[in-house]
């Protein structure tokens, strides 16, 4: 798909990633991508690719383009701009946390970036992964100590303004730890950006990730959020579709070690004819092992959303549950919401699976009650409409951007 | 001018059964009117179609406050104009809160009352006064509504948000029903101290016992969708002694079986009714 040599755009890179990308480039023709159903593969990806990498350095004041979502006054918050973290302001509770871009990180700890990027199981590779692996010209790796716990939330802000981004974000949280991360996407010219997020979570860590994207119409999207997770590790993974442009994006939680527990929850806001194809899994390959997900779509005019979700518990991995839901609000009728449930169950003895899913138009019965009160069926909406994404976004740790999320939001589904 | 319903001959369907049969009713500032009778003989139904449920077909009568032709109003035109109807299923609207929805609520009844609207601080105070009146704790105003409340907190939930609208006439339909003794005691005395001649009540129940807080006015005995039988407060102590089959007797009427499950509005939307 991009057209340009790695050897020659990336020739800075240390050996080791450099091998990293041509064995990731070997494997593109051999993996599928992602499965979206009857949506046509066309509508998401870009024409033309314009692919290259950036050098910028620090500044000392965030860029006006983001005063709405974090501001100088804010703490933990870092931003990147085209794969380069030109912006930080962090707590002294993170003194001892590695934070960096891929640039600095390739010379600082090497051995660290290549240790992570082969951590996720090939089983969570696609066609989409092995590009992203191949053609990154953007990184961050955040390193969280063991036994460090992290309670205020830290905000990573991610600016596209030249060209194409495929960018990854490798969080590791060693032993016991626990970390509250936001990661913000967003661009200010029209590109194509494939965006990848593995978590690593070592035995015991504890991680509660946000991740929500801002790009324009004119973008086109490929986006999965990863998690490997070892023993007793607990996630909380909040992802939020908020872009204009059409989008692909996975979730794929694997529970690796015995006593993981995760649960996903995903807005996802389609308008015009905006389209997004969702797969949310879940694999629960370890004993006693928690999955659960909770979707929440809402479409109008001519948009379509597709949810997959896929919830798999491995032979052998007794105890387990994996439970999942997707509501929809469909709102115009030429809209169309889409949602298939999977669930994989190869073990007898499992402690619970499950899945539900309701889409439609409004619950005429809560409009009623609303309405049997005296609030007009048009403002009886707006408020369900706006309740079904808001407690969703509540889970935002971080009060100024669920105001700013709720906002764009609110503006999206013409309830503001 | 005391407020005045009047359900004049009113007969309502479900699909093609039909429920009621020519109900007669008037209703005024300052009275209770309760309406008893078994199970499955129209007394929710009588409510529900006055406040214009849509799995209601009236097929016949009026329905008319103060003067105005209710069957022509929509849903929410009906509360504006001071109909209330505490339900016996209030829904939960996950992602609304208490307050946000009664406050949104209150205003566009103030709206139509000719009333400036109300700014969300005096409507604050307001709320948390009325709400301990009901012994609803603070924090459920930011609770989403209904959501995660118990059947009891619900019927308050429900006789807040009737103290908090202040309607002309409020229909209460099972109030009483799954209530324990304190909160039945809660909810009946919160009605009573309510009670004005800018007010009027129809009760429904199949127990006495909310009775003995909230007094009525007229008692009325419903039975296969039409009302066999009115009078006064002594017909609640030959109910309570001998149950219904005197009723019967009395009139040479066998009871018909009960609703329709279909017939049941809170059955669509998954909520299953709360006896």
């Amino acid at each position: 798909m991009y057209s340009v040599d790695i050897k020659d755009v990336f020739k800075n890179d240390p050996k080791a990633i450099m091998t990293f990308r041509e064995s990731a480039k070997n494997k593109v023709d051999s993996l599928v991508f992602p499965n979206i159903g009857k949506l046509n593969q066309k509508n998401f990806l870009p024409e033309s690719t314009n692919l290259n990498t950036v050098l910028l350095s620090k500044v000392k004041q965030i860029p006006a383009e983001l005063a709405k979502l974090v501001s100088s006054q804010d703490v933990n918050v870092v931003v990147v701009q085209d794969g380069n973290i030109i912006y930080d302001s962090l707590s002294s509770n993170y003194n001892d946390v590695y934070i960096n871009d891929f640039h600095s990180a390739f010379e600082e700890r090497p051995e660290l970036v290549v240790d992570l990027l082969s951590r996720p199981h090939e089983k969570q590779d696609n066609q989409m992964v092995a590009l992203n692996s191949a053609y990154f010209n953007s990184g961050v790796v955040i390193d969280i100590p063991k036994n460090l716990e992290l309670k205020d939330n830290l905000v990573l802000v991610y600016l596209q303004k030249h060209g194409d981004v495929v960018h990854r974000s490798l969080i590791h949280t060693n032993a016991n730890s626990s970390l509250t991360v936001t990661e913000y996407f967003l661009n200010s010219s029209s590109c194509y950006a494939n965006l990848v997020t593995d978590v690593i979570m070592e035995d015991g860590s504890r991680v509660i990730y946000s991740g929500i994207d801002q790009y324009d119409g004119g973008s086109r999207i490929y986006q999965n959020t990863r998690a490997t997770m070892m023993k007793a590790t607990n996630l909380h993974l909040l992802k939020i579709y908020m872009s204009e442009a059409n989008t692909v994006g996975d979730i794929d939680v694997l529970l690796l070690g015995e006593g993981g527990e995760s649960t996903v929850e995903t807005v996802a806001v389609a308008r015009g004819t905006q389209q997004i194809g969702l797969n949310i899994n879940t694999n629960n390959a370890a004993k006693r092992t928690s999955a659960q997900i909770n979707n929440h779509g809402v479409v109008h005019d001519k948009a379509k959303l597709l949810f997959n979700a896929i919830g798999k518990v491995e032979k052998g991995c007794v105890g387990s549950n994996a439970y999942q839901k997707t509501r929809g609000i469909i709102l115009s009728d030429a809209a169309e919401i889409n949602a298939n449930p999977y669930l994989i169950i190869d073990e007898f003895d499992v402690e619970g699976a499950g899945h539900a899913a309701t889409i439609g138009r409004f619950n005429e019965e809560d409009i009623h009650y609303m309405m049997s009160r005296g609030v007009p069926r048009s403002e009886a909406e707006t408020m369900v409409i706006n309740g079904f994404i808001k407690p969703v976004v509540e889970e935002i740790p971080n009060q100024k951007m669920q105001d700013y999320v709720y906002g764009i939001l609110k503006e999206k589904l013409g309830t503001k | 001018m005391k407020p005045k319903l009047q359900i004049k001959g009113l007969q309502v369907n479900v699909e093609d059964k039909q429920i009621l049969k020519g109900v007669d009713l008037t209703i005024q500032g300052g009275e209770v009117h309760a309406i008893m009778g078994p199970n499955g003989t129209g007394k929710s139904t009588l409510a529900s179609a006055i406040m214009g449920h849509p799995t209601y077909t009236v097929t016949g009568g009026e329905v008319i406050l103060n003067g105005e032709d209710v069957l022509e109003m929509e849903v929410d035109e009906r509360a504006r104009k001071g109909l209330f109807l505490a339900m016996q299923a209030p829904r939960e609207v996950s992602g609304v809160t208490n307050t946000d929805f009664m406050f949104a609520a209150l205003n566009n009844v103030r709206e139509e009352r000719g009333q400036e609207a109300m700014s969300r601080i005096v409507f604050g105070r307001d709320y948390l006064k009325k709400a301990a009146a009901m012994k609803i704790d603070d924090q459920y105003a930011e609770r989403y509504l209904n959501e995660g409340f118990s059947g009891g907190e619900r019927k308050r939930n429900e006789i807040l948000q009737m103290n908090i609208l202040e309607p002309k006439i409020a229909i209460l339909d099972e109030i009483d029903s799954g209530l324990d003794v304190d909160a039945l005691k809660i909810v009946g005395e919160a009605v009573s101290d309510m009670m004005n001649e800018q007010l009027g009540v129809l009760l429904i129940t199949h127990y006495e016992r909310i009775l003995e807080y909230i007094t009525p006015t007229h008692v009325h005995v419903m039975i296969n969708g039409k009302v066999v039988k009115s009078g006064g407060r002594e017909l609640i102590k030959k109910i309570d002694e001998q149950g219904y089959d005197w009723v019967k007797e009395e009139l040479g009427i066998e009871i018909e079986t009960q609703t329709p499950r279909s017939a049941n509005p809170y059955m669509l939307g998954g909520t299953p009714k709360g006896e």
